[in-house]
């Protein structure tokens, strides 16, 4: 069976290291961005089983990316991630269906449920 | 001759009409003089009004303003730890990672025992945060149906209270409608304080009375009396007698309450605090 990968944006470098660590060690393949502009270039590179966005970000912000990337590709699976949730802008991500809002700092334990549950689940909106 | 007299008489007659005109307008003036002064006392009186008036309103002022400046402090701060909890909480997701990481590789005793160490600093640094964040930010209430003892329980696995300090529950199997996750921040602080009261040791007591119309829970500590100055502050944000006490506790558990349509208060002698929350809470919020 061919490796599922995951797209892991986030403007933090060593956040990304650990993280694609991580989710290399639970067996996965990991794609990595620094912003959102980078991110919509590698999910059209890569298209990722699953993707890990953060919400504060220079150049372009989580929220936009997720908007560029689902209307290219309404089936994306795209789980944001945040240190301090602006509600309101969740809301309408959540509407156009974003799976989940992570909070920063995450157990491992959960991270890899989240991962099991929706990696190979096809989000419809 | 004659008409000379007539002319004379005639003259008289004019003097006396000029005199009589003369007093009628005396008179005239004399009744609008005391018309005047009355209108001038009205106008006075109503100075004196407008005045206590302007005064009560530039107090009210000087009120406003003062708890304007409050307010802008209090969203100055809220601005500031928001900032930092975002700031705090990417590293904190790095160090916990980094941890798991570290444990997936055979451990000696020793560096097994350090790691711990640092996982559980990492706990205390998440839970701090969120204390703060939740007197920052007012999310929706997410109401459940739940047991008040299982809330209770599981904020008590949740802070590690000295085993010296007895915890005693008396009726607590009462079911509430409440955002559990909320209610438990409220314990989290009262239970806290309540071992920071009692310093080693001492009775913690939890109550729940089923009123009519509300439940009301009440936290008991046997720690020492509360000042009457402190007991009066002790929901104002910021205040605290704490030496790295933030001054946030109780008045965001204050915050919590009111989501709730509830009230929290505090008395001494023993010290309790006293929790009412309504039972048709649900209907409240959906009105909201």
């Amino acid at each position: 069976m061919e490796k599922q990968n995951i797209l892991l944006v986030d403007d933090d470098a060593d956040l990304l290291k650990v993280m694609s660590e991580v989710i290399t060690t639970l067996g996965y393949g990991a794609i990595l961005a620094s912003n959102g502009q980078e991110a919509v270039l590698q999910f059209e590179k890569h298209i990722p089983n699953l993707v890990f966005m953060d919400v504060k970000m220079p150049i372009l912000d989580g929220f936009d990316a997720f908007f560029r990337i689902r209307s290219k590709f309404p089936n994306a699976n795209i789980i944001m991630m945040t240190g301090f949730a602006d509600h309101a802008r969740w809301k309408e991500v959540k509407s156009a269906c974003a799976i989940y809002l992570l909070e920063k700092p995450w157990p491992t334990e959960f991270l890899s449920e989240l991962i099991r549950r929706h990696v190979t689940t096809k989000v419809s909106c | 001759m004659k008409k000379q007299t007539v002319k004379k008489h005639d003259n008289l007659i004019n003097t006396e009409q000029e005199q009589i005109r003369k007093i009628a307008t005396k008179n005239n003036n004399i009744e609008k003089i005391n018309f005047l002064k009355t209108e001038l006392e009205i106008a006075a009186n109503q100075i004196q009004m407008q005045d206590a008036e302007l005064e009560t309103a530039t107090n009210r002022i000087q009120v406003q303003d003062a708890e304007m400046e409050k307010s802008a402090k209090l969203s100055a701060i809220g601005l500031l730890s928001s900032q930092i909890a975002h700031d705090l909480r990417s590293p904190l997701a790095i160090i916990e990672s980094a941890l798991w990481l570290l444990r997936q590789n055979s451990l000696t005793e020793e560096q097994d025992d350090k790691l711990q160490v640092i996982g559980r600093a990492v706990n205390k640094m998440k839970s701090e945060i969120d204390r703060t964040l939740s007197f920052v930010r007012n999310t929706p209430l997410e109401i459940q149906t739940c047991l008040i003892s299982n809330i209770i329980q599981s904020t008590l696995s949740n802070i590690n209270l000295p085993k010296s300090i007895k915890v005693k529950t008396i009726n607590c199997d009462v079911m509430i409608v409440c955002d559990p996750k909320k209610l438990e921040i409220v314990f989290t602080n009262l239970f806290n304080n309540a071992a920071d009261a009692m310093s080693k040791s001492g009775d913690l007591i939890i109550e729940v009375i089923e009123d009519q119309n509300s439940n009301i829970i009440k936290v008991q500590n046997s720690g020492p009396t509360i000042p009457k100055d402190v007991l009066s502050k002790l929901f104002v944000p910021l205040f605290t007698t704490k030496q790295n006490g933030t001054g946030l506790g109780l008045s965001s558990c204050r915050n919590i309450i009111t989501q709730h349509a509830g009230t929290i208060t505090a008395s001494s002698e023993p010290t309790v605090f006293t929790i009412e929350i309504p039972k048709n809470l649900a209907s409240i919020v959906e009105k909201a």
